[in-house]
């Protein structure tokens, strides 16, 4: 009979329940120099510990809004309801904003949910494949007829999200070494784009009528339904212009990782 | 991986472990540097600057790949993608070897981040010693295992750690990284005898030494790696390199991390224990 499988499961049992069940402590020694209970205490105060410190390097934002004794108490119940499944601790952190968003008390500061999306996106895009972006040339060398047709692809290491507070302010205050502003609703929710280049990661907050262009590329129409949502932004005739003018950026900017031409 | 008579590669000298803080000062000229110690799961991400930095990193130095999450002793199966993933690295990196820790990490699809002990029984012995040699087959090197800091132990064990452990190394034919601060950690929180430790591993098994400083918490030792080296595991040091000779030896340091300057002058400590007694060995 195995004893090595039952008495794994019921060291995870009293570290992931936070050092209540106690089936473990009768196969540990005790001695004069710690008895079991605090030998096996060790490794459950670490597992928080480990966790929680995990999640304050992936966010900086929200630490920086929170304060360290808020911060900590948010992570700490992420961490008692959320055993992580990750060989690598990187990943750990992936449902905080989702865990903030849907849990009392922090879903009634909608903000923090909005400040941990904004760090997820941030390191996702720190840490994303390396893709080079196409080159013009890679665009000019579809007839132009054929354009409309055009499915652009975005590299991994652009991310949008679309803030209804005033997160982006945060996080310019964070980087910039300045006072927390007060975290306040903005008047029209933004979507902020998180990119890539040079190896460091740069944000901005996206004009609306990008915003609803860059959907579209996303979502993988092609760029003919990329135009049609510039209407609702511009008349028609100005929309060739405005949609070539985008389409120019984000290739300078290495937002466009693929063309795929109607060929 | 075939038997062979020394299985061990190469002494790469004294090195450190590659951390962020470190990043733009390893790039300058580090004479008294020879080696770095990545830890592999900070790269295994899909790009962008960790890795960049580590193939700059590479081009300077010797790097060898220390591992936290290979759960060797888990009854979970082993992770395939995580191995996968452990594998593209390696081939990319090359590293001089590879290492991870005698110990479990999580069952039932659960991680608890953390170097969790084993019972020391035949079960648990040829469970590891299969699960490594799989590795091995998968990775196509042989790996190093390591020793680690532990504050319980089962009333299961039939053996000392130093048996577990030396069984486990001949077993799989794989190596030893020898961590002499937690040998002293553990000795202490377990009342045995680190040099009764030392005289029970085999020396043709140690690949590596690991040295760095820990704490104390009530009557425990804790293994922190944010203290600079205690004297008792300088002393245990110089035991072991009378026992195993010229060992690849690395200084830990993941907390409370210093200037470069301060790690390598205690790297150059290191140099000046180990050197004179492999000369008078020689």
């Amino acid at each position: 009979m195995s004893v090595l499988a039952p008495l794994q499961d019921a060291f995870q049992r009293r570290i992931l329940d936070g050092g209540v069940d106690m089936a473990i402590l009768d196969g540990v020694v005790g001695n004069a120099i710690a008895d079991a209970g605090e030998r096996v205490g060790v490794y459950v105060y670490a597992y928080a510990a480990r966790l929680v410190e995990a999640l304050g390097n992936d966010y900086l934002t929200l630490r920086f809004a929170a304060g360290d004794e808020t911060f900590e108490q948010l992570c700490r119940d992420y961490v008692m309801a959320t055993p992580s499944i990750h060989r690598n601790v990187r990943w750990y952190g992936r449902g905080l904003a989702e865990f903030l968003r849907a849990t009392a008390p922090w879903k009634h500061t909608p903000a923090l949910a909005e400040l941990a999306a904004l760090d997820w996106a941030i390191g996702l895009s720190f840490d994303a494949l390396d893709e080079e972006g196409i080159a013009e040339a890679d665009i000019a060398a579809i007839p132009f007829e054929r354009w409309g047709e055009m499915i652009l692809r975005l590299p991994r290491h652009v991310q949008r999200e679309r803030f209804a507070w005033n997160v982006g302010e945060v996080r310019h205050a964070r980087d910039h070494a300045q006072p927390c502003p007060p975290l306040q609703r903005v008047q029209f929710p933004q979507t902020w784009i998180f990119s890539r280049k040079d190896l460091e990661v740069h944000y901005r907050a996206l004009e609306s009528d990008e915003a609803a262009a860059l959907d579209a590329i996303a979502g993988g129409r092609p760029f003919e339904a990329m135009c049609a949502a510039l209407c609702d932004w511009h008349a028609q005739e100005d929309v060739a212009l405005r949609a070539a003018g985008l389409l120019k950026a984000w290739i300078g900017n290495g937002w466009i990782a693929a063309v795929a031409s109607p060929d | 991986m075939t038997k062979t008579s020394d299985p061990r590669f190469p002494s790469l000298g004294f090195g450190l472990g590659l951390r962020a803080d470190h990043y733009d000062a390893l790039l300058e000229p580090q004479p008294r540097i020879d080696w770095l110690e990545a830890l592999s799961e900070n790269y295994l991400v899909p790009g962008g600057k960790p890795l960049d930095w580590l193939r700059r990193m590479r081009e300077r130095y010797p790097v060898v790949l220390h591992g936290v999450s290979l759960s060797i002793g888990s009854h979970d199966p082993l992770d395939l993608d995580y191995l996968t993933a452990l594998k593209k690295l390696a081939d990319s990196i090359e590293p001089a070897w590879m290492s991870d820790h005698l110990c479990w990490t999580g069952a039932h699809g659960r991680n608890l981040h953390d170097l969790l002990p084993l019972p020391y029984i035949e079960e648990a012995i040829a469970h590891v010693s299969d699960r490594v040699r799989e590795v091995q087959d998968f990775l196509g090197r042989r790996i190093a295992l390591e020793n680690v800091s532990s504050y319980a132990e089962f009333k299961a064990s039939t053996l000392s750690e130093w048996e577990f452990l030396a069984a486990i190394a001949e077993r799989a034919d794989c190596l030893i990284l020898l961590d002499v601060n937690n040998i002293h950690v553990s000795a202490h929180n377990h009342g045995f005898d680190a040099r009764e430790y030392l005289a029970g591993i085999p020396p043709r098994r140690v690949q590596q030494f690991h040295i760095a400083g820990h704490t104390f918490q009530n009557n425990l030792i804790i293994d922190t790696h944010d203290q600079p080296v205690s004297d008792p595991v300088w002393d245990l040091y110089a035991d072991a390199v009378r026992r195993f000779g010229a060992v690849s030896t690395m200084i830990e340091r993941d907390d409370n991390i210093p200037p470069l300057s301060e790690l390598v002058a205690e790297l150059d400590h290191a140099r000046a224990i180990a050197e004179p007694i492999l000369r008078a060995a020689a």
